[in-house]
């Protein structure tokens, strides 16, 4: 017996080794992010083995940052010598609460597109049988296996034909079709777990098959239809390839076009780089909060069953 | 022998007008733009000479991008980016969610905490794991401050191939934990009494992983396997903020003839290699489940 205590005790202890060494993998370069976000310009390009903080944290970038937008004058950063070169980078992180902004408007609107559409779409394909379901079926699915970099380029000539290049309408629309084929799959799946008697007492006290969608499955499903709004919320959100070629201005730029814009600069500003950054990360960290709670991972296994 | 047309059923025409909307939407962006890429390539398409725009040129744009300068590395480097990634991801994966699948007080945490650079923009990993390589970069200077180095590491000085194994070091933060969460629902679908009476007839834990565990997730490892391949062969957003945007694999070329070269014939072109290569991969998942099967598991209980 004291045998199996000792192999139980290495047991735990192998275990939370590596799970520090994991949570350490995940969070250290985000932990880095909200340091250097509060250092000085000159301190974090300092040599390495200078010490950061000799004057203490500062909170310069995020004041300029939230501050510019309502007119408070910045025009030098106090912790740098040289300033002309960093002109444009400064006239854009003006612009830091917009593209949040505009970031967030894109997204939203893609959750709701992806709830409404795929909400409807996935209930047809669980509960009604049709002819050609299995194709179409499939077809949404494997649309979306073919990378984004294919729609690319026809996408911005039927943009430009439409004349919606730089704004967000169009943004709106791309991002819909490439996150509807994963929201229709997960919402098929989870309208399975729920029963359908009640649907069906519905349908035998005489509504039609779209109001017993409508009235009963739609709002049963809500959690669900949250997760996957979520999910298409911050698959949108991530998403740099179809921003950067349709919007070129800075008044449409989204997040991750704003965090390319900054780190092809030849010349890197880094306190700007993480303070942009530890704002980037806070609303995705919270929809991961909610999300979390919502997906629930054996739910999942529906559809690796095979 | 004729085709039946019977009346559609109630429930059938509620179903159709459920569908089609999607089916539309999704059906116009991507067959409409996947056929106008297909014929793009086989057109002169460039932006400042409009007056060829739209001859028909045959194989012109293939025969160019495949001997221009950058193609033969790139698709070297793609490959070795590709099969790293894969290789590395899904194994250190498979151990992950085999740790994270044992019960221990904190596990649900420890979940949780794996997942956030999952959720993070892929841009964004990639300039944090540059800003971390850098000379004044953490890694330099936690490395120096705990002793560990005593000079300060020239990461992003070195060669090509380095700066890929750098780069794929972000691609592994962000796409790990979705691999792990994958494998970890997979071990779910082991049956509980089979493992337990494995233990009772006193399978070693190597015995058990081998013999029990193994032959269920081998075809989710092989999904999983395939579905990082094709992120890997296309990943863009990481390379592009990594690299400060003067290299990357093929798809960075794709975009940069297209948009920075506005060269649209020559971008089609490379649009379509890459596809081929996507399309093999995807060929692949549909041997391991056959389309009826995708549909059938989504559907009936």
């Amino acid at each position: 017996m004291r045998n199996q205590k000792i192999i139980n005790m290495t047991r735990i202890v192998i275990i939370y080794l590596f799970s520090a060494i994991l949570v350490f993998f995940a969070l250290f370069p985000i932990i880095t992010c909200y340091i250097g976000s509060i250092t000085p310009e000159t301190e974090i390009r300092s040599e390495p083995h200078k010490p950061i903080w000799v004057k203490g944290p500062t909170f310069y970038y995020y004041e300029y940052i939230f501050g510019a937008p309502f007119g408070m004058q910045f025009t030098t950063d106090p912790y740098l010598r040289y300033e002309a070169v960093r002109a444009l980078v400064f006239t854009n992180v003006n612009y830091t609460l917009q593209i949040l902004l505009n970031s967030f408007i894109v997204a939203a609107g893609v959750a709701f597109l992806n709830v409404l559409i795929g909400g409807i779409t996935a209930y047809a394909f669980t509960r009604l049988r049709f002819p050609g379901s299995t194709g179409v079926f499939t077809f949404i699915l494997l649309s979306r296996l073919l990378p984004p970099i294919i729609i690319a380029v026809p996408y911005y000539a039927i943009c430009y034909s439409l004349g919606i290049t730089n704004t967000l309408l169009s943004l709106l629309l791309v991002h819909g079709v490439i996150t509807l084929p994963f929201t229709i799959w997960y919402l098929t799946l989870y309208y399975r777990t729920i029963p359908v008697e009640i649907e069906e007492s519905a349908l035998v006290d005489g509504c039609s098959y779209f109001q017993a969608f409508r009235k009963v499955a739609f709002p049963t499903a809500s959690s669900g239809l949250m997760a996957a709004g979520l999910f298409s919320f911050m698959l949108s959100y991530n998403d740099l390839l179809f921003a950067q070629f349709l919007e070129e201005k800075v008044e449409v730029t989204t997040i991750p076009l704003f965090i390319a814009f900054l780190s092809t600069q030849t010349d890197l500003y880094f306190a700007i780089m993480y303070a942009v950054l530890s704002l980037t990360f806070i609303p995705v960290i919270l929809m991961l909060i909610v999300l979390w709670k919502k997906l629930n991972i054996t739910e999942l296994v529906g559809a690796l069953k095979m | 022998m004729p085709i039946k047309i019977r009346a559609l059923k109630p429930q059938e025409k509620t179903a159709l007008l459920m569908v089609l909307p999607a089916f539309f939407y999704i059906f116009v962006f991507t067959v409409y733009s996947y056929s106008q890429a297909f014929y793009l390539a086989f057109v002169k398409y460039k932006l400042v000479e409009p007056q060829t725009i739209g001859k028909f040129i045959g194989l012109t744009n293939f025969i160019d991008v495949i001997g221009a300068t950058y193609f033969k590395d790139t698709i070297y480097e793609t490959f070795i980016f590709t099969l790293m990634c894969t290789v590395i991801i899904v194994s250190l994966g498979i151990g992950v969610s085999i740790l994270l699948n044992e019960k221990f007080k904190g596990v649900g945490l420890v979940r949780f905490i794996i997942l956030i650079p999952w959720a993070i923009p892929p841009t964004a990993a990639g300039l944090i794991w540059r800003l971390m390589l850098y000379r004044s970069g953490w890694i330099n200077r936690f490395g120096m401050m705990l002793g560990i180095i005593k000079e300060p590491i020239e990461f992003l000085g070195a060669g090509r191939i380095y700066q890929l194994v750098y780069a794929l070091i972000a691609q592994m933060w962000q796409q790990l934990p979705f691999v792990s969460i994958l494998l970890m629902a997979a071990h779910q679908l082991i049956p509980k009494d089979l493992l337990d009476a494995a233990r009772v007839d006193g399978a070693s834990w190597i015995k058990r992983l081998r013999h029990v565990t193994f032959p269920y997730i081998r075809n989710v490892i092989a999904l999983v396997a395939i579905w990082e391949a094709i992120v890997a062969f296309t990943s863009y957003d990481i390379l592009y903020t990594f690299s400060g945007g003067v290299w990357g694999i093929i798809t960075y070329y794709a975009f940069a003839e297209g948009f920075s070269w506005m060269n649209l014939g020559h971008a089609a072109a490379l649009s379509v290699i890459i596809a081929i290569f996507i399309l093999i991969m995807i060929s692949i998942i549909l041997l391991i489940i056959p389309p009826k099967k995708i549909y059938e598991y989504s559907f009936v209980e």
